[in-house]
């Protein structure tokens, strides 16, 4: 069977095994919001006890335990190890990524902790296409878009929601639109959407009614990304600090996770509306039934900032969708109160209007990925009238929060590592040559005892210009004469028995090793001024490294990059 | 036509480790059978062509890339024809009687060239002493076919050429090139078999055709040596 | 890292006998020696076709402040220099890439389970999958450090039979140790292998007396494997036939790890000449 697949068109392939993909993305995402829902009902059933606040802190230990004794899964809430692995390492994932963080985050979230299920399902969709390509003997290209396709399937899947699952693999994941990749992710994306629908029913988890707009609500919008900028640039701050904090403190991570569960489950005695998913809450907003009063919300606000903080920041397991949705939504309900306070005679939009754009606003801002925002709220709201609201808010609160918190939260951790590579991009490129391609191995070597005379006459035979010169009992390297140095002697034919090599060589010449990378290549390029420079390993002499070469090969591999 | 990961490595200029990486991440259009991978010539070139990467057309011709082709100059000489007795009683007339003997293509322009010869006198003379002179073009000329030739023509009576150091000239050798790397070629390696003193004995002693040609033919082939 | 071989240290008295053996087979190879002392439990190597977790026993992490001293020790006391790796990319920031382009790995019969535990027998499931994957032979030594003087190769006809005396021929050829070849022809003649070896010109440019063929029409195998010297490198290709047909007829590379203790150079199915 693989081999009639592997003998079929390259762009057929894509769209069979993507559509494979979907199909078990999908079922990932919708086996963890079944579970989910079934576990966090029988919980509820015990909430009357006084007992309840420890839920969290048992929730994360046991899946902190999970994650990292049982299945040994390190590493963050992975949505950057999907994206390192895209862009250093052809995708190439863990295939036990699958299925643990699906049980560790279903672990967090029914017991309460401020998380959502959508990263976790992330990196489960993204792993199994990975995979999935793997199995096929896929190369790394298609490997990369299978990836995506993964992605694009789980999101999809556990919001109902296929363009915002194209969008956000497109936006967030791969890091680049081209034509070749949009196709497999669309129906990967389509196909998890159908899964959900046939397994879970089409719902719209936040279907509200039409609603009045005018034009002055759609001006206070603006207003309202403000908001958003602001509280995007507060979470992320307070998740790193928390996360930076935790690290510090403690080194067990189950204790780390059962401290951070402990203090999410006192805050939730206070404002139980903390806890979980929070689609409930959510739908509550919407359908303008929270109960009144400014205050309140702003201590929800503050309040569910810190328990996802400390939620994903200790125990790290987690997606952090479903509380920007929370977190935005009550913004937008906290501005538009503060609306009505300040000019009561205006009859403004309702809360859920606000709301909605809250989330748009939230979303867009913290994950850098306006597109992903403004699909997201349109189909998970069912409402494409407040479209232009929703554009603007997304994007103006997407802009302003760039300039406090330039990446987006999965990318921060790389970016600090340095880690983070886009396609087609200088430093790709710079990653993907190695020294062996570049290496030229075509030069004369001198030896230190030879004459001028003798040089001259290898210059004669050559159309080099740098000499590498080598010992001759011990093949080691000493120097290197360029031919600019001793242009004023060579043909000064009276020095030509009396001048030896050595006395010509330069021999602290700045060498390369085998192990360095081509940035740190050009800054030596840089520093010396020179244009070739030599490899050396273990003493020996292997090439020469021009600017030349690197420049027909740079340009080579840019065009190979670039999608037809 | 099937190629080798060799093969198409020489076409694009690049070293084979390059194509390997470029098949792993699935850059290049590639197939695969027992044996390891392979190309298909035509797919190879469409690809290059929608990427717009340059492909040299054919594995022998990227081969030969910078390989200097083999200089000649007896065959240049044999090609231009050795003549003994040439009459001119100055520059111009010898240069003429030189260049209508020479075997030059038939639609050469003589005037042309006798012009050109000249033009390159009046800037330097050719006489680079000892009673010899290279006249040459100015320019290289374009029917040539390809091939330099290089007429050696012994005088009658000694020439005042204006040369270096003022002797008389009594050989000389008309060089034409298609090209001035040819040129150069060619005269570097006149100048060789000038420096050796057997030869310019010869030279001045010379009667017959068959003798020098053997002459630059031994000197050649410890040149090449 | 090409041409340089891999060693994942373990700062215990048992890691010391590992050590001394891959210095001894480096000086043999003429392959340096290029030593990894890990930082935290696990470590990720991207092959072609997929990633493999080394999970690591708490051994690798013992008393890291005295790991590179001890290292160091034991590398000068052996006549090379001490070269240690640095991994250059991290998938997390305590999950290391170790790049997979070496020559040769040394690895313990297990990576993951207490040193204590293993025995004969038992190659551990991360090692396996080492093999399975990698593009360069694996070295599982002996647990006490022993020189070896010759070459013990098996050969079956399998393609990773070839490669293995490909890697048999090269390791001869710098070490000048002789090479005893090992057939067990139950149902194929010798003619068989002998026109296997002239197709892939293995024997090309190998002096008489090189090699010595011992080919085995009857006899098990297990009592046939007493003739193996106890101190010969022993080269064998592995998982070289299907999946199936392994699990029925029984895979030579088991047998063999099961019953000889000596050093044990396996070469994977994707191994490729550098």
């Amino acid at each position: 069977m693989r081999q009639f697949l592997l003998r079929l068109d390259e762009r057929l392939q894509l769209i069979i095994i993507a559509s494979l993909v979907g199909i078990c993305g999908g079922v990932g995402s919708v086996a963890l919001n079944r579970s989910l829902s079934i576990v966090s009902t029988w919980l509820n059933t015990l909430r009357s006890h006084w007992y309840v606040f420890l839920f969290p802190a048992c929730g994360a230990v046991l899946a902190s335990v999970f994650l990292n004794q049982v299945i040994r899964d390190i590493g963050g809430h992975g949505v950057p190890e999907v994206i390192y692995s895209i862009s250093k390492r052809g995708g190439l994932l863990r295939l036990r990524s699958s299925f643990s963080h699906l049980v560790s985050c279903l672990l967090t979230i029914a017991s309460g902790g401020s998380a959502g299920p959508e990263a976790p399902v992330v990196i489960s969709g993204s792993s199994i296409g990975s995979n999935i390509a793997s199995f096929f003997r896929l190369k790394d290209r298609q490997r990369v878009v299978l990836v995506g396709c993964g992605a694009a399937a789980a999101i999809a899947a556990i919001f109902n929601a296929p363009v915002a699952g194209i969008a956000f693999a497109l936006e967030a994941i791969l890091g680049e639109w081209s034509p070749i990749n949009i196709i497999p992710i669309a129906i990967s994306s389509s196909v998890g959407t159908e899964i959900s629908r046939f397994l879970q029913g089409n719902q719209i988890p936040f279907q509200n009614r039409l609603f009045p707009i005018s034009p002055l609500d759609v001006v206070a919008c603006l207003g309202l990304a403000v908001f958003t900028a602001f509280g995007s640039t507060a979470l992320m701050r307070i998740l790193k600090f928390v996360g930076d904090k935790c690290k510090g403190l403690v080194s067990y991570e189950w204790v780390r996770a059962g401290l951070g569960g402990l203090f999410v489950g006192l805050i939730g005695l206070v404002l139980p509306e903390v806890l979980g998913e929070g689609y409930e809450i959510i739908r509550t907003i919407i359908e303008q039934q929270f109960p009144p009063g400014l205050f309140l919300v702003g201590l929800v606000i503050i309040a569910k900032i810190v328990a996802t903080s400390l939620t994903i920041g200790s125990g790290r397991s987690g997606g952090l969708f479903a509380p920007c949705l929370v977190i935005g939504s009550f913004i937008g309900l906290f501005y538009q109160r503060c609306l009505v306070e300040a000019l009561p005679s205006v009859s403004w939009a309702g809360e859920s209007y606000f709301a909605l754009l809250g989330m748009a606003g939230l979303i867009s801002s913290v994950m850098q990925a306006p597109m992903t925002g403004i699909f997201l709220i349109a189909e998970i709201t069912g409402s494409y009238q407040v479209l232009i609201s929703v554009v603007l808010v997304s994007v103006v609160s997407a802009t302003l929060s760039h300039y406090f918190e330039p990446f987006s939260v999965y990318h921060q951790e790389l970016i600090a590592r340095g880690e983070l590579v886009r396609p087609r991009t200088d430093r790709r490129i710079l990653l993907e040559l190695n020294i062996m391609e570049l290496l030229e191995t075509d030069c004369h070597i001198i030896h230190p005892e030879m004459t001028l005379k003798d040089f001259v006459s290898v210059v004669k035979r050559t159309n080099r210009n740098y000499f590498p010169v080598e010992d001759s009992k011990t093949g080691n390297f000493l120097g290197m004469i360029h031919l600019d140095d001793v242009r004023s002697y060579i043909f000064n034919y009276h020095l030509y028995d009396s001048v030896l090599v050595e006395e010509l060589m330069n021999r602290d010449i700045l060498s390369i090793s085998l192990e360095d990378d081509l940035s740190s290549i050009f800054d030596l390029f840089e520093k010396t001024n020179l244009f070739s420079l030599p490899v050396v390993q273990d003493s020996k002499f292997l090439g020469l490294i021009s600017k030349a070469t690197i420049l027909d090969h740079y340009r080579k591999e840019l065009m190979v990059q670039e999608e037809i | 036509m099937k190629l080798t990961i060799n093969d198409a490595g020489k076409l694009l200029g690049l070293p084979e480790v390059t194509i390997q990486r470029w098949i792993q991440q699935g850059k290049i259009p590639v197939q695969e059978n027992g044996e390891g991978f392979f190309f298909v010539k035509k797919e190879l070139e469409k690809w290059a062509y929608s990427h717009n990467i340059f492909l040299h057309r054919d594995i022998q011709k990227a081969n030969s890339k910078g390989l200097f082709s083999k200089y000649c100059l007896l065959d240049a000489m044999k090609r231009g024809g050795v003549f003994f007795h040439v009459r001119g009683d100055n520059v111009k007339n010898i240069l003429r009687e030189t260049v209508s003997l020479s075997s030059l293509p038939p639609d050469a322009d003589k005037d042309l060239l006798l012009d050109m010869l000249l033009q390159r006198e009046r800037l330097a003379s050719t006489g680079i002493g000892s009673g010899v002179a290279i006249p040459h073009p100015r320019y290289p000329m374009e029917n040539l076919a390809g091939e330099a030739i290089v007429t050696t023509c012994f005088l009658e009576g000694a020439i005042d050429f204006n040369a270096i150091d003022g002797i008389p000239v009594f050989v000389l050798f008309l060089m034409l090139s298609p090209a001035t790397d040819t040129h150069l070629k060619f005269l570097s390696r006149l100048s060789f078999c000038l420096r050796k003193d057997s030869f310019m004995y010869l030279l001045k002693n010379c009667t017959e055709k068959k003798i020098f040609l053997q002459k630059v033919e031994e000197i050649e082939g410890s040149f090449n040596g | 890292m090409k041409n340089q071989m891999l060693h994942v240290f373990r700062n215990t008295p048992f890691g010391r006998e590992t050590l001394l053996q891959s210095i001894y087979f480096s000086k043999k190879t003429q392959i340096p020696l290029r030593v990894y002392i890990p930082k935290n439990r696990q470590f990720l190597m991207y092959f072609q076709n997929t990633v493999v977790t080394v999970d690591l026993d708490s051994n690798f992490l013992r008393s890291p402040e005295t790991a590179e001293e001890h290292a160091e020790e034991i590398i000068k006391g052996g006549g090379l220099e001490p070269k240690f790796l640095q991994p250059k990319g991290f998938t997390a920031s305590t999950l290391a890439d170790i790049p997979v382009d070496f020559s040769f790995m040394c690895c313990p019969r297990s990576i993951s389970d207490l040193s204590t535990k293993i025995g004969l027998g038992y190659i551990g499931p991360k090692v396996r999958n080492i093999v399975k994957n990698s593009s360069f032979p694996v070295l599982i030594p002996t647990p006490v450090y022993k020189e070896w003087n010759s070459i013990t190769v098996f050969f079956g006809g399998s393609k990773n039979a070839i490669n293995a005396l490909k890697v048999g021929i090269k390791t001869m050829k710098t070490s000048g140790c002789p090479i005893k070849l090992f057939t067990q022809g139950e149902k194929k003649s010798r003619e068989y292998y002998q026109q296997v070896l002239e197709e892939n010109n293995l024997f090309n440019g190998i002096r008489e007396g090189d090699i010595e063929w011992f080919f085995f029409k009857k006899g098990r195998f297990r009592e046939n494997l007493f003739l193996v010297p106890h101190d010969s490198l022993i080269i064998v290709g592995a998982y070289g036939h299907g999946l199936v047909r392994e699990l029925v007829f029984g895979s030579m590379m088991e047998e063999i790890q099961t019953i000889l203790p000596n050093n044990m150079l396996i070469v994977g199915p994707n191994y490729t000449k550098s």
